[in-house]
């Protein structure tokens, strides 16, 4: 309520202004596209991704972001304030012969160089078959096999929020092969 | 619900809320359509960003246009649109009774601080303390351009309405609005 009079009494038209106006639908698919393009919204049908506690290989995502892999950098600048993921990528089908795999290979370098509305790739790789666990024993340093060797590869993003990232990381094309993605975060050192 | 930030709220919300806040637009933006889905769209993007700053102890609809006056506080100061104006005359009129122009059209004529004022106080039920710290102005002064913005429409809209006392003579159907502050220069003043 106000707190002096009314002015209707003095210009009653004023009265006669609708309340509401319907804005042309043209507005409403414009702000839904901004806040899309600001990591604000998310879009119909894409469920957020859980970020559950994995196996402990923010190392790897470390050291890889360290040397500073390059594997689908953008130009674009990025959407301040922006914060460093590791997308793991696990298991997803090995079948297929050479054609099969530069096809899939080049699907990923593809969706690493687009433009994204939740953040953008920075870098990645695929990795090996052959791994290592190296760990301290009494009798020195060990070498064993892991525990779990369905690392497939990595990449580096960077999002403005978890959120973002894990939308980033729904839209890669691993899941298509049926592989998993794991989003870490990767701290400041 | 917009919390989650899921489209399927967001729309529900825009449907909910856009048409009282584009009328709010619309009568600030003196009808310039094109502004007003532009300070919709930003009303929206700023909501949305800020969310987490908004504190459930006001309604959402009053945040919501609190965004959407800020959002038309820039668009005049970037068009230099004044909001404090210090003398705004009613001339004599200049069309017969028959071509009495419409309110919204009276509306859409005020220089933009007498319009924001009316709208905002008129319209829109905001209170004069919170319409100053809307518009960054005095409150003093708030109450100041109401008095002229409907002394203004008056004299827009003719002498049919006006309260006893006042100066609008019988017959002063339509006005001209004399501009005499020079910071004024960018507003669609003049009939």
């Amino acid at each position: 309520m106000t707190d002096d009079t009314k002015s209707h009494d003095f210009v009653p038209e004023l009265g006669s202004l609708p309340n509401e106006v319907a804005p042309d639908s043209a507005v409403e698919q414009r702000t839904i596209a901004a806040l899309r393009q600001r990591s604000l919204l998310r879009p119909q049908g894409v469920r957020a991704v859980g970020l559950r506690p994995l196996l402990a290989l923010a190392a790897v995502a470390v050291i890889a972001f360290l040397y500073g892999l390059n594997v689908g950098r953008s130009d674009a600048p990025p959407r301040a304030p922006q914060a460093s993921f590791a997308l793991m990528l696990y298991g997803g089908s090995t079948g297929g012969d050479s054609s099969a795999h530069a096809v899939r290979a080049a699907e990923y370098r593809r969706w690493a160089s687009a433009e994204h509305p939740w953040g953008r790739v920075i870098g990645g790789e695929a990795l090996g078959d052959s791994a290592w666990t190296v760990s301290q024993a009494k009798a020195g340093v060990s070498l064993s096999k892991p525990r779990s060797d369905d690392l497939v590869g990595f990449f580096l993003i960077q999002a403005p929020s978890r959120e973002a990232a894990a939308f980033l990381a729904a839209e890669c094309p691993h899941l298509k092969y049926g592989g998993r993605v794991v989003v870490r975060v990767i701290e400041p050192t | 619900m917009l919390k989650s930030r899921d489209e399927a709220s967001f729309r529900a919300l825009y449907a909910r809320h856009s048409p009282a806040l584009y009328a709010l637009a619309l009568r600030l933006l003196a009808d310039r359509t094109h502004d007003a889905d532009d300070v919709l769209q930003e009303c929206w993007i700023r909501a949305v960003a800020g969310l987490r700053d908004f504190v459930w102890q006001s309604q959402l609809r009053t945040w919501l246009a609190a965004i959407l006056v800020n959002c038309c506080r820039e668009l005049w100061r970037t068009a230099r649109e004044e909001l404090d104006v210090h003398e705004i005359e009613v001339s004599a009129p200049n069309v017969d009774v028959g071509s009495r122009i419409d309110v919204a059209n009276a509306l859409a004529r005020l220089p933009t601080g007498y319009r924001a004022v009316l709208v905002l106080h008129d319209i829109a039920g905001f209170t004069h303390d919170e319409i100053a710290e809307q518009l960054r102005i005095e409150t003093g002064t708030s109450k100041s351009q109401l008095s002229r913005a409907r002394r203004a429409m008056r004299g827009l809209l003719g002498s049919a309405h006006a309260p006893p006392g006042s100066d609008s003579t019988p017959g002063s159907d339509s006005a001209n609005l004399t501009e005499s502050d020079p910071g004024m220069e960018s507003d669609p003043v003049v009939a």
